[in-house]
């Protein structure tokens, strides 16, 4: 049997090896598959819409494409008035129903799609800055694949214990000695040792980039990647020539020789000190705290040695800038890397590379196989010492059971058996929730915790029977600047004014204690732009400008249910959610079974939600108050003459009458 | 048992690599206060000139100490005609020797807005934030006595009691505890070293066969348990005093400033709903204890790992693991309203101030227990059950009183 | 096969561990008998090319082993001190390792390995993780892979160290069986070793060669130093600390002292023959 294929043999079979590379792969894909998010979310949130635009503008930047989007955008603000004038037209009776099928048909077509234009608007004005180096793609794949500077633990774990035994085994076996009067032990054997862990960490690189690369491109597709690189934002600066897949292959490239540097050190401390807990404390803190320890992001990279090589995306990265708020002087947040320092850096560490091997090599050999033995090496005492993940935790399930009606509109207040729940604005033009008990009239802050600093109360309440919800959003002050850093929503229990917290976000972007996880700011864009939300048993229903986000209490899972260009009014029963689309239909959104459907000759800008009618200005009936029964469709006509506007409570309606702008109450019965 | 202790702490301790590794730390964690401080005070070169800091501490004198009307007319006085000028941001930027700044009068408004005005307004007004608090707290009993929930009662009875005469009546210089408190790095450093120093106190015996000898002697059993976890014990705390009197004295000196000793904990802004109303340099001390703590019961942690193997490997990568784990953890509850999910992990005691700048509380059997203590009754009971771990699963003469089998697996 | 070492000078912190040693060696069992610290393990380092010597020179057959290079090792089996292995290997897993770190040819090893395991005694072992092995089984296992490669040179360094004497008695035999046209070059302080098996003796004391022949010629040279006193309990002590004392045995109320000095030490002391026993003690 050669001796390689005994040293295989020790180090995957005796040492555990395979085991280790089994479970890494394991652990690293699971990790992948589990928590594994697009860089940007509204793209796969909104994938169709934004598929339909980019395939109409994949590539290079045009003259042409720069006419589409000024088309597209006056095509779509005409298209929106033309829908608005023909449904006008349509209710005022103007027009018939197949004139109007016929005018809106193409119009709805050109507008399904108006959020996928938003994103790839975006996109536009990032790609016309370098319209040479930046194409328009679809980006997500490629930016979970190389844009991002993330350590990557497992990896290093696995090499740490992959590694350090090679050598060490023999000082703990005691059989140093015996392998060096031996022919093939020794030097041979060392050089062996040294080319299998070689040979191994290149396969294992190869394959977890593989993995990486299959991953990505199963589940987002890695297309165009002969596209620049500075059509990723990430790479935005770049002054490196190089398309996508070939910055991907050199980051696989650059990876692989930082793996095999670190491994060459491993061996070497291991070779010097003999011992497991020495080299794996040496080698863990000359990675961990180089990469931890900078204030400057890109200050690993200048650094000769395995973890700039290992991370690598920074090599390819452009100078990056922010102002600094005290001088208002551009200050660096990220150095480029020339190609120049770069060949420096490569060659200084291949030099050390080689001079470890060398020196691993000279103390594994027989001094009478020596050959030169002028000079020795010392062992060194060196110390080279250079050296969120974002919650969407949600706690089971809130009140099952019974359900209650929401109404936009309403947001600010709730009423249940005992309180009425509602926003009132004080003096200094300070909004807070209060309530009031029906039977005594006593206002109360709703909101208890007395220590007010550093929240926000936000002016939204939902509520199911004794249970009240409201939205807060926590900061910090852990610099000048207060920075908000997480979006609670809390259920309070009204029979005893206990609080509990049933939905979470961290919002923080910045440094939390060692920068262990980096988050992506464009999905907090959403959470900062939540104008009101409601429950149902499983989920949470999160409204922001133009669309409805579902939540799940406990996966975290999140998904755009119903987008809408405008906001005009929603209502959800526990089960369905009412909303007015673009055409001023109310649609009806089921949440268990995702259909959705148009309620037929309910055209609307405003309806109010009870519990078995909607009630809603007829826009066909000259803004006239109307009912529809939910369970059976049925229409009935409330008042006979056209409303400005209407609320109502349990034993009346009030109603702002358009002809003389006079309120006017109607009673239910 | 002090001797044996001794010897312990020789044996394991007094290593060449450990001092080697503690001395290289502690540059290290001075490099990086010293990166802190220039990239984040704003009197370092790289933010402003050497003027802010000269004309800070000349005006130090006038508006330092306790608060007065006069000093804050005198204040707003030099304040509000900067404030006006600059309000449209119309007013020149160019360079202005007679400014008070040497700069601009926007650099001028700036010095007094951050250094100044901010913050004593901040401080002036802190009596109000908590006498407002107090009234909320006392409306809040009120109205949970009216409805019967005592635990809420209590709980604000508790707000109104830290709350009560709570006021910052001096203005001084917060900028070396603004940054020291959220400084977390030495931490990390002394968890590595911990990690690397105490993967050796049960595995040497192994390595060198002396487990079995120990066995058989007098001492060797549970008194040698016992030193042993004394020994490391004592080195995780001279450790952690170490890297803490580094980090305070660097973080000092690089300030240039022992300022704000008696000032209270909530006088800083992050602190502003602080549970506990001690000055900042007791909460220095208090922090710095807490860390010990948690860092004490991490290392029982890695101790017990370490009982299960023959070589320092696999325990070494576990405890690794084990801590970055801990560490995502504390990331993904910290700033979390859910107290307890955050206190359950021992290494918020080590990043403490999440423990301190805010007031949350545990229902503790009915009681509300403010969530540091919980934390720290939390890490007690992970410490007692470790110790309790490692009496276990460390090897034991048969022959001993109560010992009915081996409790050794050793991988 | 000769073996000349050449004033060969080793020093540890400005303390030599071996000094000006000079030693010629011939087929056969050569003892290197010394006490602890004596310099026998450096000197099996040196020659076995584990340490660099910081003067002299080895030569085999005449021919320096510098210049020999890696053909060297082809002549030379080794059991080191203290031996552990790879104890999780099968015994016959950890020879066939050594067969290919020893470059024999894979047949030729495993026939090798099976005829050694045979002589000593080890066949039903062969399976046996070498961690589950006894002390002795584990020293047998270490000089069948030091014989793989049929070395002309065999180094043991102290192989009896902790063995019962039924095993050192097995081991002792098998050092003799495997003397044959060989040099086997043995460490050890422990007389008894050697005493029946060895062709020659070295007798190194603080890095220094004190005295080299064959134990017949060393135990000659002690002739009329050897005394045996027969005292009582009061006089035994007086005795002891008066002269170097070899062996004692009691006799009834009467204690027999074996002593080594000069001269008579006793008018009643007879003379008795000496053994290498004596020889060590009377160096050291």
């Amino acid at each position: 049997m050669p001796l390689w294929i005994c040293e295989m043999k020790k180090m995957h079979l005796y040492q555990k090896g395979l085991v280790y590379i089994g479970l890494f792969f394991i652990f690293s894909l699971s990790s992948m598959i589990l928590f594994d998010k697009p860089a940007n979310l509204d793209i796969e949130l909104n994938a169709s819409q934004y598929a339909f635009y980019l395939n109409q503008v994949k590539g290079a930047y045009s003259e042409e494409s720069e006419h589409f989007f000024a088309n597209e955008s006056a095509k779509i603000s005409e298209t929106k008035v033309k829908l608005k004038e023909a449904s006008d037209d349509f209710y005022d009776g103007n027009i018939n129903e197949s004139e109007y099928i016929l005018i809106s048909t193409p119009l709805e077509e050109i507008l399904q799609y108006e959020k996928g234009y938003k994103i790839i608007y975006d996109q536009f004005i990032y790609i016309r800055e370098e319209p040479e180096q930046r194409y328009f793609l679809y980006t997500n794949g490629w930016d979970g694949l190389i844009s991002n500077d993330n350590l990557d633990f497992l990896y290093i774990l696995l090499l740490l214990v992959l590694v350090t035994p090679v050598f060490c085994f023999e000082f703990e076996s005691k059989m140093n000695s015996l392998n060096l009067t031996v022919k093939k032990g020794g030097r041979n054997q060392a050089l062996y040792k040294i080319g299998l862990i070689c040979i191994t960490v290149v396969m294992l690189c190869l394959l977890h980039a593989g993995l990486k690369f299959g991953f990505y491109w199963l589940k987002y597709g890695l297309e165009n990647g002969n596209y620049p690189l500075q059509s990723l934002s990430y790479f935005a600066t770049s002054t490196k020539s190089s398309t996508l897949l070939e910055t991907f292959l050199w980051l696989t490239a650059c990876k692989l020789f930082g793996s095999l540097c670190l491994a060459i050190l491993i061996m070497f401390v291991s070779v010097l000190f003999k011992k497991y807990a020495f080299t794996l404390f040496t080698c863990t803190a000359l990675i961990l705290l180089p990469y931890y320890g900078f204030r400057l992001e890109s200050s690993k990279y200048f650094l000769p040695g395995p973890l700039g090589f290992m991370v690598s995306s920074g090599y390819f990265r452009g100078n990056e800038y922010v102002r600094n708020m005290v001088n208002g002087q551009m200050i660096f947040v990220f150095k480029e890397v020339s190609t120049m320092l770069w060949l420096y850096l490569f060659v200084i560490t291949l030099c050390l590379c080689i001079g470890m091997s060398l020196a691993i090599l000279i103390r594994s050999t027989n001094k009478w196989c020596e050959i030169r033995p002028r000079f020795r090496l010392r062992p060194l005492h060196l110390m080279l010492v250079i050296c969120v993940f974002f919650l969407s935790a949600c706690t089971p399930n809130t009140r099952a059971g019974e359900s209650n009606i929401y109404n936009y509109s309403f947001r600010q207040s709730y009423e249940n058996e005992y309180y009425h729940f509602y926003v009132e604005e004080s003096e200094g033009n300070e909004t807070r929730i209060v309530f009031e008990v029906k039977q005594t009239g006593d206002k109360q802050h709703f909101v208890r915790n007395p220590m007010t600093s550093l929240t926000r109360v936000e002016k939204t309440v939902f509520g199911n029977g004794s249970y009240v919800y409201y939205m807060k959003y926590n900061s910090d002050k852990s610099e000048i600047r207060e920075q908000m850093n997480r979006l609670s929503i809390i259920e309070v229990n009204t029979d005893t004014f206990d609080e509990k917290i049933v939905f979470e976000k961290n919002l923080n972007t910045v440094k939390t204690s060692i920068n262990l996880f980096k988050s992506n700011n464009k999905e907090m864009a959403f959470f900062h732009s939540v104008s009101g939300f409601f429950l149902d048993e499983e989920n949470i229903y999160l409204v922001g400008h133009d669309e409805i986000r579902r939540v799940h209490q406990s996966t975290g899972k999140m998904s755009v249910i119903i987008r809408f260009s405008v906001l005009r009014h929603l209502a959800f029963d526990g089960q369905t959610i009412y909303y007015i689309d673009e055409k001023s239909q109310v649609v009806k959104y089921d949440t268990r079974t995702d259909i959705e459907e148009v309620i037929p000759d309910l055209v609307t800008q405003y309806f109010i939600l009870t519990n078995n009618e909607i009630i809603f200005l007829n826009r066909k009936d000259k803004q006239k108050i109307y009912a529809m029964n939910v369970s059976d469709s049925t229409f009935r006509r409330i008042t006979d003459v056209p409303v400005l506007e209407f609320y109502f409570d349990e034993q009346s309606i009030f109603y702002v009458s358009k002809d003389d702008l006079k309120q006017y109450r109607l009673d239910w019965a | 048992m002090i001797k044996l202790i001794v010897f312990e702490f020789q044996k394991h301790f007094l290593k060449p690599s450990i001092i080697v590794a503690v001395l290289l730390f502690s540059l290290l964690s001075i490099a990086k206060i010293h990166s802190i401080q220039n990239t984040n005070s704003l009197f370092s070169g790289s933010n402003t000139s050497p003027a802010w800091k000269g004309l800070y501490w000349n005006l130090y004198e006038e508006f330092g100490g306790a608060i007065t009307n006069e000093k804050i007319e005198k204040l707003m006085a030099i304040y509000r005609p900067l404030e006006y000028q600059t309000a449209d941001r119309t007013a020149s930027s160019d360079h202005n020797p007679d400014s008070y700044t040497g700069g601009n009068i926007y650099m001028d408004r700036n010095f007094f807005m951050w250094n100044y005005v901010n913050p004593m307004k901040y401080a002036y007004e802190y009596k109000m934030y908590a006498n407002q608090v107090v009234s909320a707290a006392e409306r809040n009993m009120d109205f949970f006595e009216s409805i019967g929930n005592t635990f809420e009662y209590k709980k604000n009875a508790v707000i109104k009691e830290l709350f009560q005469e709570r006021s910052i009546s001096i203005f001084s210089y917060k900028e070396m505890y603004h940054y020291y408190v959220q400084y977390d790095f030495s931490a990390f450093l002394v968890l590595l070293i911990c990690l690397y120093s105490l993967m050796h106190v049960f595995i040497s015996e192994k390595e060198t066969d002396m487990e079995m000898l120990l066995l058989t002697t007098k001492s060797g059993n549970n008194k040698t348990i016992f030193a042993k976890l004394m020994a490391s014990a004592i080195f995780v705390c001279m450790l952690c005093s170490w890297f803490w009197t580094v980090d305070f004295v660097a973080f000092s000196l690089l300030f240039g400033s022992f300022e704000s000793a008696s000032t209270p904990l909530y006088a800083l802004e992050d602190f502003v709903n602080s549970s506990i109303g001690v000055s900042l340099s007791q909460y220095a001390i208090i922090s710095g204890l807490i860390k010990t703590f948690g860092i004490f019961v991490l290392s029982l942690l890695f101790l017990v790992v370490s009982c299960f193997f023959k070589n320092a490997l696999v325990p070494f990568i576990i405890s690794l693991s084990i801590m970055i784990s801990l560490i995502f953890m504390n990331e993904v509850y910290m700033g979390s309203g859910r107290t307890l999910q955050k206190i359950i992990n021992p290494f918020v005691l080590i990043v403490n101030r999440e423990l301190f700048r805010k007031t949350e509380f545990v229902d503790s059997f009915g009681y509300p227990m403010l969530h540091y203590m919980a934390a720290i009754l939390l890490a007690v009971v992970w410490g007692l059950l470790l110790t309790l771990g490692i009496t276990v699963f460390v090897k034991k003469n048969t022959l001993r009183k109560g010992v009915k089998r081996h409790a050794i697996m050793d991988l | 096969m000769k073996v000349m070492f050449n004033n060969i000078s080793k020093q540890y912190k400005g303390k030599y561990a071996l000094k000006d040693f000079s030693a010629k060696l011939e087929n056969g069992v050569c003892g290197l008998l010394g006490a602890n610290g004596a310099g026998k393990t450096t000197l099996i380092n040196i020659f076995v090319g584990i340490l660099k010597s910081d003067y002299g020179h080895v030569y085999i057959n005449e021919k320096d082993t510098k210049s020999m290079g890696n053909h060297f090792l082809s002549h030379i089996g080794y059991l080191p001190q203290y031996p552990q292995f790879y104890k999780n290997f099968e015994v016959i897993d950890f020879l066939r390792y050594m067969c290919v770190l020893k470059d024999i040819p894979k047949k030729q090893g495993e026939k090798r390995a099976k005829e050694l395991l045979e002589i000593v005694n080890l066949s039903d072992a062969c399976n046996k993780k070498i961690g589950a092995l006894s002390g002795g089984m584990r020293q047998r296992v270490g000089i069948v892979q030091a014989m793989l490669n049929d070395p002309s040179i065999l180094i043991l360094d102290e192989p009896t160290a902790g063995l019962d004497p039924q095993e050192r008695i097995r081991f002792r035999n098998l050092i003799a069986q495997f003397s044959e046209n060989r040099i086997v070059l043995l460490a050890t302080h422990i007389v008894s070793d050697i005493e029946y098996i060895a062709n020659q003796v070295l007798l190194l004391k603080e890095g220094r060669l004190m005295k080299q022949g064959s134990p017949q010629v060393l135990i000659d040279g002690l002739k009329d130093k050897v005394w045996m006193v027969t005292a009582t309990n009061e006089k035994m002590v007086e005795t002891l600390q008066q002269f170097k004392i070899s062996n004692m045995m009691r006799d009834h109320d009467k204690i027999h002292i074996r002593v080594i000095h000069e001269e008579k030490p006793d008018a009643h002391a007879v003379n008795v023959q000496a053994n290498l026993e004596d020889v060590f003690l009377y160096y050291f």
